[in-house]
Parts: structure tokens; C-alpha cells; sequence
């Protein structure tokens, strides 16, 4: 009994907070009132939920990536252009996603292992690379799939695929070394360093996991949308990273000792629904994005900087507060 | 005599142009507590971090269990049973306990590369049973317990290993009386198990009490080694710092010697939770300290009356012109200096330079209009880091590279540079060596006869009783009683207050 009291304890933010969400939403924007729009609903949080969790390995390992955006474009480009040229089908379009996206991944982390310099700097120096790469490949076109190659865009599939990544994912974070690595090296690299744990060896392979959710991404993000155009060169991935990264805060903030790996699934639901119900308000898209940078920045507070809102909390119940 | 565990022969270590240990040898024995002495920077770290395989030596020769040793790593080490603990925390928040205590070893509870944590949390229930530590949860979040659960959490999964060899490398500095008694009962234990200890403490009574011989450094360089009647804290501060110490390096003044005008007045201070109704006030030219266990609420109450932490009640006010410290902004900008116990995390910018600290809180002094003259700053730090005698190449040295004495010789400078008129200091001395001690002794007296005012919280009660003209104590967030500056107060009368 105390055992699940605890677990609800521990998934209980991750839950309400997405239900008190779509209650909003429902308020604010009728014609989603209907349970194939919620279900539907829920289905949007997928793809960039995947995005979120490569996202998640990066900033737990104290990884700033900017190049995930532009390799999940670059990943887009050739797998589905080459899969539709070489009529591979759906299982050579799954296979290539997955190889090119790692590869990208790979020369990320190996330029971060060789020039042991920052992430910030390697990812975005990569970004701009990858992205120009995006406008001199087929001309700039981009890469528009069949439908065919839109297999995981329908249901079940979608479902089922997003089950999959889930797994992995928390296979991965909870259940590899790789996992309990990238925790111990974000949190302290020293003491992890002390513990015989390589720092760089570490964010390294936590760059190339990341190459994998990528790759997941492109699968899901081209099977519901079909197209994914060339980017500007000037990071104009950066948007898709700012997604993603605004997915893990959402989940790292309400996680509290539950699994971050759903957490950050509740996370992409509440950014989706945050964006939905702006439209349904019919607020302008530069509104909308002020909005939703100025939710980034709260929860950028609050999951790095606790000690804001303990101490908010400590004035209003006459507690200690830190200057 | 016991049998030759580990030999590190003629060992050396140099950081670029730093010899931090040259030509140094030791012998590790089985069942034997070896101490490490000397002042800081005097390589006794660096030489234990070479044999728990932290750093790679320069030159020298380890033979452990009769066989070459060179640790690539600690994990090497740690594999090989020598086992390191040190003063800093070693285990890393947002994992659980059985999670840090199985760090780098996952291997170990994996097949085929997975984790079972199922057996990592039984494994760890069992290891901290063994440790009589039954109220430890291994599935709870370790920064759930305190400093001192961690540090025995660390102890127990060190113990776990069976070490042969087990370094404890200041240790006990951080931990309070209760703490420090576990870690001696676990030495005494570990050495009747045939475990070789190497401990390394600035505490010369802990390391009389508890060593059977002690080896002594000097700057890098083997002084002597110490045997049954020899090791004595006379002896140990002697060779330590090459020159007979006469007497106590305390205040040799039995009298209260402060003037009548008071410069602090801090009324009523409470902070919810942590200490209630203080009222005290600090005159000119007056050392007073306050003394307390670690947890009654003396540390915070310094950072109250600097301005560190908003107080729920109470004021704290400098009685000249009537300013309220109500922030670390006006408390600085009044000339109040905060000297905090951890000066690694609260005081020092490590990346910089030493010039930098220095000048850190003296920009308004030295800037002319908009401007603030490079030589000016560099003639100030010079100056003032001259004047207080920081061991350093020149005031470009990074602080990170200073020993812990030299570190907080650098804040008290950037303090002095400021002029600051009254000075707060938490555990002045805390992890340093006798020599510095006894220069910061010395310059908290010159201070005094200069007028200046110093408010100073420390662990130590002999601390307390020779350099403090008043000593309040603090029980459960409260005054308990109030002591003055006499040749007859002892430690225990203290303690009666405190306990």
C-alpha cells in the first residue's frame, strides 16, 4: 500500500498537469471537445517527446547541442530521399534514418572528443554545416515521402512506435551504465571523474545516443508530415531544438521522483497543448512565441534554479531565504 | 614488525614548475595507522593521491603485495583494494544511494551491460546493514541525508571492498564529534582486520591518538618519521614548520581590552527554523566569538548578520551611522567583511587570478571617474598579498592552484585591501595548516589593536578561549550563556553550555 501511495506521489505532477492542461484547453477551445480530438491530442505529444529524450541525454550530461535540429533535417534529407530513389520501402527508410542520424551524431561527438571544446560550440559550428549541407543537397528541395514511408503517421503504428521508443529510451537512461553515467557526470563530474568514470568519454557517447532519438524522430516526424523542407544555414534548426529543450525542462520540472522518461512525454503534451490552446485563443504566432519562450524561461527556473522558488515558498511560510 | 604491504620508493610529482612532492618514501604496514603530516601544500595529499591512483607519479617506484603498482586510475586502485576517502563530498546528487554506492562498478550488478537494480539496491541494503547504518534507505535520493550520512555512506561502500589499504585524507574535518568517533572506531576496527591506514589530518591530537607512526613533510620533501613516544603535537608542529614554536600561538593576553563604543548591534535576530531572539553587540577593537555544535544555528546567524540570509525578525544595524545590513551589497559597502567556512564555494572566484580576488571587492577604492588603471589594481594586490605573506609565484597564479592556508590568506587580504572595519569570520582556521593558523592569529590580533572589530564563529573551543575577549555560546538556535576573556575559563565550561 505505501509502495503505490509512494509511486503515486511520484507520478502525481506528471499526470496532473498535463489533465489540467487539456481541462484549459477544453475551456478555451470547444470544438476539441470530443474524444477522438483528446486522443488525437495525446498523439501530438509523440514526436517531439522522442526528439526530447536524445535532448535529454545531452543536457543531463552537461551537453549544450544545437546540431540536433539541423542532423534531424540533414537525417530527414537523405534517408527519405535515398529510401524513395533506391525503393527501399519502409524497413531501408527505418534502417537509413537510424545510420545516417548516428553518423551525424558520431561526428559530433568525436569533433567534441578531438577538440575538447565546449558542446555549445561544436554543436553550433556542426549546425551550421549540417544546414548548409541541407541547402545543396537535391537542390535545396528537401525531401516530400510518399505515403508509403508514412506508416508510423497512422494508428496503430504511431502508437506502437512510440511504445518502442519509450522502451528504449528508459532502457537506456535506467538500465544501461551509459544511463547512470550521464546522470553522475551532469550532476558532478568530478566526483564521477573520482569514481573512474571518464567525463568526456561519457558526454561523447551521450552526443551519439542522442543521434539515435534523431533518427526516431525523422521516422515519426516524416510519417506524420511526409515533408521536411531545407533550413537556412543561419540555424534555422534551432527552432526544433527550443521544442525539444522546452519538452525536457517541462519534464525535468514536474518529474520530482518519478520517471523522467514520462515525465518528459507529459512535458511535450503540455507544450503542445500550451501552443494548440494559443491558437484557439487566437493569439498571433509572434505572441505565441513570446509566450512560449517566456514558459521556457519559468521553467528553466525552476528546474535549475529550485532555490527561487524554496525560497518563495519559505517567505510565505516564514522560513530561511538566501539573499 | 608487521609485513610491508605497499612501498612507494623515491616518489616524485610535479605539476609544470611546481614540485609538489620530490624524492619521497613510505612504507604502508599491515595492520599499522601511518599519519601524514605537514602544512598545506606540503605534498602529503599528492603523495596519497599517487597511491589511490588520482595522480600518476613523475618518477618512483610503487611495489604493492610485492608486485610493480601504477594505478591507471582511482577504479584501478579501488580494484586493486586500496581504498581513498576524502574531505570533499564524494557522492552526487539526484541518484540514490545504492546507485552512488556502486558508482563505476556498475559492471559488477550488470548482464550483458544491464544494470539489475534489483541487486544494487540488495547489495547496498546489505553493506549498510553491515555498517550499522539499518536507517539508510539504498533506494532513497542520496541528497536526502545529511553531510555527514553521505560521508559514512562513502565510508561504508569503501569498507564494502575489504580494502588492504585505506587512505583517509582529512575526513574528519568536515564531520562533527559524533561522526569523527565512527570513523575512529571504524580505523580501529579496520587495523585489528590487518588493514594498512594512512590518515592525513591537520588535527595533530586525532593523529596522536590514533597513528603508529607518523611521517612528516615539508614543501614537498620527506622530513622524518615519528615512532610510539615520539609522536606528540610539540614534536609533529616542530618539524612541521622547521622551527621551535614557542608557547601558544594564541593571543598571550589574558584581559578583555576592547573600547566602550559599540559598532554592531544586532537586536532580537531570528530566522524561522534555524536560531531565535539573538541580541548581541560587538564593540571597537573587540574579538568576539561565538561557539555552538555545528548544527545550532551559529553559521547561519554570521550569514544573518552579513546579509547572506534575510531574516524572519530582528535587525542588525551598525550604530555609527545607522545603517541596517539588510543586504551583502550594504554590508560591503559599509565595510563589513564576510570570511564564510567554506571559502572554496562562497568566497573565492577558483578560475582567477589571485589579483583578481584581491581586488574583487576594492573596485570603487581604486577606479578614477570611469576608469579603474590595470597597474593600480596590480599595485593593490600586490601590495596587500605581500603584506600578508601568500605563498605564490606572482598575483597572476590562479587561486585554484594555492593550498588551502594560502587560499584563505588571499580572502583575508581582499577583506583588508577593502579596509574593512569589522570582519565576520566563520571557522577562520577550519582545514588549515598550524603555520598559517598561527599568522592569522597573529594578524586577527593586529587587527584588533588596530581598532578593528571581528565577530568569529568556531568549532574549536581552544580557538575560541585564546583569541576571543567574549565568548557566546549557542544551544537549539539560542544564546545559552555568555563568557569573558579570563586565564581560568576551560574548555569543558564551554562545553557545558554548548552540550
Amino acid at each position: 500500500m505505501n509502495k503505490l501511495l509512494e509511486t503515486i506521489k511520484n507520478y502525481a505532477l506528471s499526470v496532473i498537469m498535463p489533465v489540467i492542461m487539456i481541462i484549459l484547453l477544453l475551456i478555451v477551445s470547444p470544438e476539441t471537445r470530443s474524444a477522438n480530438a483528446i486522443i488525437s491530442l495525446l498523439r501530438q505529444g509523440f514526436a517531439p517527446a522522442v526528439l526530447g529524450w536524445g535532448v535529454l541525454f545531452n543536457m543531463k550530461a552537461g551537453n549544450w547541442d544545437f546540431s540536433i535540429g539541423a542532423r534531424f533535417v540533414l537525417g530527414s534529407i537523405l534517408a527519405g530521399n535515398l529510401a524513395m530513389s533506391l525503393h527501399l520501402g519502409m524497413p531501408g527508410f527505418i534502417v537509413l534514418a537510424l545510420v545516417i542520424s548516428l553518423v551525424l551524431s558520431t561526428i559530433v561527438g568525436f569533433a567534441y572528443k578531438l577538440l575538447r571544446i565546449p558542446t555549445l560550440i561544436v554543436s553550433i559550428g556542426i549546425c551550421l554545416i549540417f544546414e548548409s549541407i541541407t541547402r545543396i543537397l537535391y537542390g535545396g528541395a528537401g525531401v516530400h515521402v510518399s505515403s508509403e514511408y508514412m506508416l508510423f503517421g497512422k494508428s496503430p503504428y504511431d502508437v506502437i512506435a512510440f511504445a518502442v521508443c519509450f522502451g528504449i529510451a528508459a532502457y537506456i537512461y535506467y538500465k544501461r551504465k551509459l544511463g547512470y553515467n550521464v546522470r553522475a557526470v551532469g550532476t558532478n563530474p568530478v566526483v564521477a571523474q573520482t569514481n573512474g568514470i571518464n567525463a568526456v568519454t561519457t558526454k561523447t557517447n551521450a552526443l551519439i545516443v542522442s543521434g539515435l532519438f534523431a533518427g526516431l524522430y525523422c521516422i515519426l516526424s516524416l510519417s506524420k508530415t511526409g515533408v521536411c523542407a531545407a533550413v537556412s544555414g543561419t540555424l534555422g534548426s534551432a527552432a526544433t531544438v527550443f521544442d525539444a529543450m522546452m519538452c525536457v525542462l517541462i519534464g525535468m520540472a514536474i518529474c520530482g521522483k518519478g520517471n523522467i522518461i514520462f515525465s518528459l512525454y507529459s512535458g511535450a503534451l503540455i507544450a503542445q497543448i500550451l501552443k494548440m490552446g494559443m491558437m484557439a485563443i487566437g493569439l498571433p504566432t509572434t505572441y505565441n512565441k513570446v509566450v512560449i519562450a517566456l514558459f521556457v524561461i519559468l521553467f528553466m527556473v525552476s528546474s535549475t534554479r529550485g532555490d527561487v522558488f524554496d525560497g518563495l515558498k519559505n517567505r510565505l511560510f516564514h522560513k530561511t531565504k538566501t539573499v | 614488525m608487521e609485513e610491508i604491504i605497499l612501498k612507494a620508493e623515491n616518489m616524485f610529482k610535479e605539476f609544470g614548475a611546481t614540485k609538489a612532492v620530490s624524492d619521497v618514501t613510505l612504507e604502508l604496514r599491515k595492520g599499522c595507522v601511518l599519519g601524514l603530516v605537514g602544512e598545506n601544500g606540503s605534498g602529503k595529499s599528492t603523495l596519497s593521491s599517487m597511491i589511490a591512483g588520482v595522480y600518476p607519479p613523475t618518477k618512483g617506484v610503487m611495489t604493492y603485495k610485492g608486485e610493480e603498482y601504477r594505478p591507471k586510475s582511482v577504479l584501478d586502485a579501488r580494484k586493486a583494494g586500496i581504498q581513498y576517502l576524502t574531505q570533499e563530498q564524494g557522492t552526487i546528487d539526484g541518484m540514490t544511494v545504492a546507485e552512488n554506492m556502486f558508482l563505476g562498478e556498475e559492471d559488477q550488478m550488470s548482464k550483458m551491460g544491464n544494470v539489475s537494480i534489483k541487486k544494487l539496491n540488495l547489495l547496498a541494503r546489505k553493506i549498510l546493514d553491515e555498517n550499522g547504518m539499518n536507517y539508510v534507505n539504498p533506494k532513497a535520493m542520496v541528497e536526502t541525508y545529511s553531510f555527514e550520512d553521505r560521508k559514512m555512506i562513502e565510508t561504508a561502500r569503501a569498507l564494502s571492498h575489504q580494502p588492504a589499504i585505506l587512505i583517509i585524507d582529512e575526513t574528519t574535518t568536515a564531520l562533527s564529534q559524533k561522526g569523527r568517533e565512527r570513523i575512529y572506531e571504524i580505523i580501529f576496527e579496520q587495523k585489528k582486520a590487518g588493514t594498512a591506514i594512512v590518515i592525513i589530518s591537520h588535527d595533530l591530537d586525532e593523529v596522536q591518538k590514533l597513528c603508529d607512526e607518523v611521517l612528516i613533510m615539508r614543501d614537498g620533501v620527506y622530513v622524518d618519521t615519528l615512532k610510539g613516544d615520539e609522536i606528540n603535537a610539540h614534536n609533529m608542529r616542530e618539524k612541521m614548520i622547521g622551527r621551535t614554536m614557542e608557547g601558544s600561538y594564541y593571543r598571550g593576553d589574558f584581559e578583555c581590552t576592547y573600547e566602550d563604543e559599540v559598532v554592531l548591534e544586532v537586536k532580537d535576530l531570528s530566522v524561522w527554523g534555524i536560531f531565535s531572539d539573538v541580541s548581541f553587540e560587538l564593540h571597537k577593537g573587540e574579538i568576539l566569538g561565538i561557539g555552538g555544535l555545528s548544527e545550532c544555528g551559529m553559521h547561519e546567524l554570521l550569514k544573518t548578520v552579513f546579509g547572506a540570509i534575510r531574516p524572519t525578525s530582528g535587525s542588525v544595524t551598525l550604530v555609527q551611522n545607522q545603517v541596517a545590513l539588510k543586504n551583502t551589497t550594504v554590508s560591503v559597502k559599509n565595510k563589513v567583511a564576510y570570511i564564510p567556512k567554506d571559502r572554496d564555494k562562497e568566497s573565492l572566484f577558483q578560475p582567477t587570478s589571485i589579483k583578481d580576488n584581491i581586488v574583487a571587492s576594492s573596485y570603487d577604492k581604486i577606479k578614477k571617474g570611469f576608469f579603474i588603471k590595470p597597474s593600480d589594481e596590480k599595485k593593490l594586490a600586490d601590495e596587500q598579498a605581500k603584506k600578508i605573506e601568500v605563498k605564490m609565484q606572482n598575483i597572476e597564479q590562479l587561486i585554484r592552484d594555492l593550498s588551502g592556508g594560502n587560499k584563505q590568506k588571499v580572502v583575508i587580504a581582499k577583506w583588508i585591501a577593502n579596509e574593512s572595519q569589522i570582519f565576520i569570520m566563520d571557522c577562520p582556521t577550519r582545514g588549515i595548516d598550524i603555520g598559517v593558523k598561527a599568522k592569522i592569529y597573529k594578524l586577527m590580533d593586529t587587527l584588533k589593536h588596530e581598532g578593528i572589530s571581528i565577530l568569529m564563529v568556531s568549532e574549536e573551543m581552544m580557538e575560541l578561549i585564546g583569541m576571543a575577549d567574549r565568548i557566546i555560546t549557542m544551544k537549539d538556535g539560542r544564546l545559552s550563556k555568555e563568557f569573558t576573556r579570563s586565564k581560568d575559563l576551560s574548555e569543558s565550561t564551554i562545553i557545558s553550555a554548548i552540550v
